[in-house]
C-alpha cells in the first residue's frame, strides 16, 4: 500500500533549544483523514509544518512515497496543501482573487490553467463572488475560507489544515466542516490538527495523540473512548461520547459509543425504546 | 479601511494600459515638477484638475489626500517671501516680502499639489497591485516591488493591531497625557507591535513558500496595448513635452 504521508523517527528542536518534537512516527493511507490533538505546545503546528519542507528536522518524512528534501520540495508543494491557522498570515496579496492564484502561478501553470484552478477553488469554497474584494474586507469565516481556497486551487491530494475552525461561529463551522467532508469524500488526503474534539469524530478516521512524543495512535472512536488518556493530555471526551460513557459508567447504558449527533440521537432512541 | 475605493469605477484613465499610464503620466509629472513659469505651472495644475475630472474618482477623498502635502507645501508660500532677496512688495515691521520670492513660494506650491493630484489619479484608478506589477514590468526590481505590495496590504493590518494593543490600554485605565510614562507606554506597544510583525512576517513567508514561493513573484502576461492605449499616452508624452517647449525655446512666460 503506498502511503500518503510517512514519518519515522522525527526529532525537532527550536532554535532555543527547546525540544518540539521527539521520535514522532506514523503513518497515513492516501485518501485517509487524521486528527492531530494534543495540549497547547505540543508540536502539533511544528509536525504540520515538516510536512511540507518548511520545517526541517531529523528523521525522515516521506509524502508519497518520495522523501522530503531540499531536491523534491516543489514537488512535495504541489501535493501537499497547508491551511495555516490565522488566515491572515496566508492571506497576502492585495485581492482575493490574486491570493488564490498566487499558488497555481509560482507552480508556472499557464493564465489559462490558473484561472481554472482559481475559479474551482472559489467555487468549492463558497467565495466565487468575492474574487475581486480584497482579503481586509472579508469577515473571518470567509477569510478561513478564503485560506482553504488558497490551498485547494494548487489541486493538492493532501490536505494540512492547522486548526481549521478555531474561532469560527457555528455557521462558518458548519460551512468548513461540509467543504472537508465533501474534499474527503472526493479522495483528498486529509490532516487536521485541532483542539476541538468534538470535530475530530465528523472528519478524521484516525487520531494521533501528540505531546512531543506520540501517546498514541489508532482509529477515531478507539482513542476518543479513553477518558483517562485524554484528560492525561489536557484534553476531554467528545460531549456526546462523554456523557454517555457517564451513563455507561453509572449502568444506564451498554450499546455503542455514540460520537455525533445522529449516532447519540439512534442510541437514545435506542436505549428509550422510542418508536417513530 | 478602504485603500482603493475608486479602483472599480470606470473612466478612460481605469481603462487604460497600466504601463502605457504610468510611463506616460510619470513623464508628465516630471515634466511639471521641472517647470520655472508659473504660468506654466497653473497650466499643469489645470491639467491635472483635467484629468482628476475625466478619471471619476471621489474629489472629497482626493482633497482629504491633499491635506498633508499641502501643509508641507505651505511653509514654501509663507517663508520664501521674506527669505529670497528682491524686489518689496509688502513690509511687515522689519521684514519685507520680495516679489521674487513670493513666485518662486507659489510656483513650489502649484507643481507641488499638481504633481500630488497626478499621482492620485494614477493610483486610484486601478488595484495597487495593478499598477505594482506594471511598475516591474516596467523596469522597477522585483524585490521593491514585492516590498510596495506587502507593505501595501499589511498597513491594514498593522492598524488594526495597533488600535486593538491602544483599546486593550485604554480598557486598563490607561490615558495618554504629556509626560515620560506616556511615552514609554506608546514606546512599549510600538515595540511589541513590531515583535508580533516579526513573528507575522515569519508565518507569512512559511504560507507562500508552502505555496511554491521561490523569492519572485510569478510572471503575468500583461494586456496588449491597444490604438486607444497609444492615443492617451502619446496625447500625455505631447502635453509633457508641450509645457517643456516655451523653457526650451528660451520664450519668456512669467
Amino acid at each position: 500500500m503506498e502511503y500518503a504521508v510517512e514519518v519515522e523517527g522525527l526529532c525537532y528542536s527550536y532554535p532555543g533549544g527547546d525540544m518540539a518534537l521527539q521520535d514522532v512516527t506514523f503513518r497515513l493511507r492516501q485518501g485517509g483523514s487524521l486528527g492531530l490533538l494534543g495540549p497547547n505546545g505540543a508540536g502539533k503546528s511544528t509536525l504540520l509544518l515538516h510536512l511540507n519542507g518548511l520545517l526541517v528536522g531529523t528523521g525522515s518524512v516521506r509524502i508519497l512515497g518520495r522523501r522530503v528534501v531540499k531536491e523534491n520540495l516543489n514537488w512535495v508543494r504541489k501535493r501537499v496543501g497547508m491551511v495555516f491557522q490565522d488566515p491572515e498570515d496566508q492571506l497576502i496579496m492585495p485581492s482575493l482573487w490574486e491570493d488564490v492564484a498566487f499558488g497555481p502561478r509560482n507552480l508556472g501553470l499557464d493564465e489559462h490553467e490558473v484561472e481554472k484552478d482559481a475559479l474551482w477553488a472559489l467555487q468549492a469554497t463558497g467565495m466565487a463572488d468575492l474574487a475581486q474584494r480584497s482579503p481586509r474586507s472579508l469577515s473571518f469565516g470567509q477569510k478561513k475560507r478564503a485560506a482553504l481556497a488558497t490551498a485547494l486551487s494548487m489541486r493538492p491530494k493532501i490536505l494540512v489544515l492547522d486548526e481549521p475552525t478555531s474561532n469560527l461561529d457555528p455557521r462558518s463551522k458548519r460551512d468548513v466542516v461540509a467543504l472537508m467532508k465533501s474534499l474527503k469524500e472526493s479522495g483528498t488526503t486529509i490532516i487536521l490538527s485541532t483542539h476541538d474534539v468534538n470535530l475530530v469524530p465528523l472528519l478524521a478516521d484516525e487520531v494521533l495523540l501528540l505531546n512531543r512524543v506520540v501517546v498514541a495512535m489508532g482509529g477515531a472512536q478507539e482513542i476518543l473512548s479513553e477518558r483517562k488518556l485524554l484528560e492525561e493530555q489536557g484534553l476531554e471526551m467528545p460531549l456526546y461520547a462523554g456523557l454517555f460513557e457517564e451513563l455507561r459508567s453509572e449502568g444506564r447504558y451498554s450499546g455503542p459509543m455514540p460520537f455525533t449527533c445522529e449516532q447519540a440521537k439512534s442510541a437514545i432512541l435506542r436505549a428509550s425504546n422510542w418508536k417513530k | 479601511m478602504n485603500l482603493e475605493p475608486n479602483s472599480c469605477c470606470r473612466s478612460p484613465i481605469h481603462d487604460w494600459e497600466p504601463r502605457s499610464r504610468i510611463a506616460s503620466m510619470g513623464l508628465l509629472m516630471l515634466s511639471i515638477v521641472t517647470l520655472q513659469s508659473l504660468v506654466l505651472a497653473s497650466m499643469g495644475l489645470a491639467i491635472s484638475f483635467g484629468f482628476l475630472v475625466l478619471s471619476r474618482i471621489s474629489w472629497k477623498r482626493v482633497a482629504g489626500n491633499l491635506r498633508w502635502p499641502v501643509l508641507f507645501f505651505m511653509p514654501f508660500l509663507l517663508i520664501l517671501p521674506f527669505t529670497v532677496e528682491g524686489e518689496a512688495v509688502a513690509s511687515l515691521s522689519y521684514l519685507s516680502a520680495s516679489r521674487q520670492g513670493s513666485l518662486l513660494g507659489l510656483l513650489i506650491f502649484l507643481k507641488g499639489c499638481a504633481a500630488v493630484i497626478l499621482a492620485q489619479v494614477l493610483q486610484g484608478c486601478c488595484p495597487f497591485s495593478v499598477t505594482a506589477l506594471a511598475l516591474r514590468d516596467l523596469g522597477v526590481p522585483d524585490s521593491l516591488v514585492q516590498i510596495f505590495l506587502f507593505t501595501y496590504r499589511n498597513i491594514d493590518l498593522l492598524g488594526q493591531e495597533l488600535s486593538s494593543s491602544f483599546r486593550s490600554m485604554s480598557a486598563r485605565g490607561f490615558e495618554r497625557q504629556s509626560n515620560s510614562r506616556t511615552a514609554r507606554v506608546y514606546g512599549n506597544a510600538f515595540g511589541a507591535l513590531l515583535l508580533r510583525s516579526l513573528a507575522r512576517s515569519e508565518r507569512m513567508f512559511f504560507a507562500m513558500v508552502s505555496r511554491g514561493y521561490d523569492g519572485h513573484l510569478p510572471k503575468i502576461k500583461a494586456r496588449r496595448m491597444n490604438l486607444w492605449d497609444w492615443m492617451k499616452a502619446l496625447s500625455v508624452v505631447f502635453m509633457a513635452l508641450a509645457l517643456q517647449s516655451p523653457g526650451v525655446m528660451g520664450w519668456s512666460m512669467l
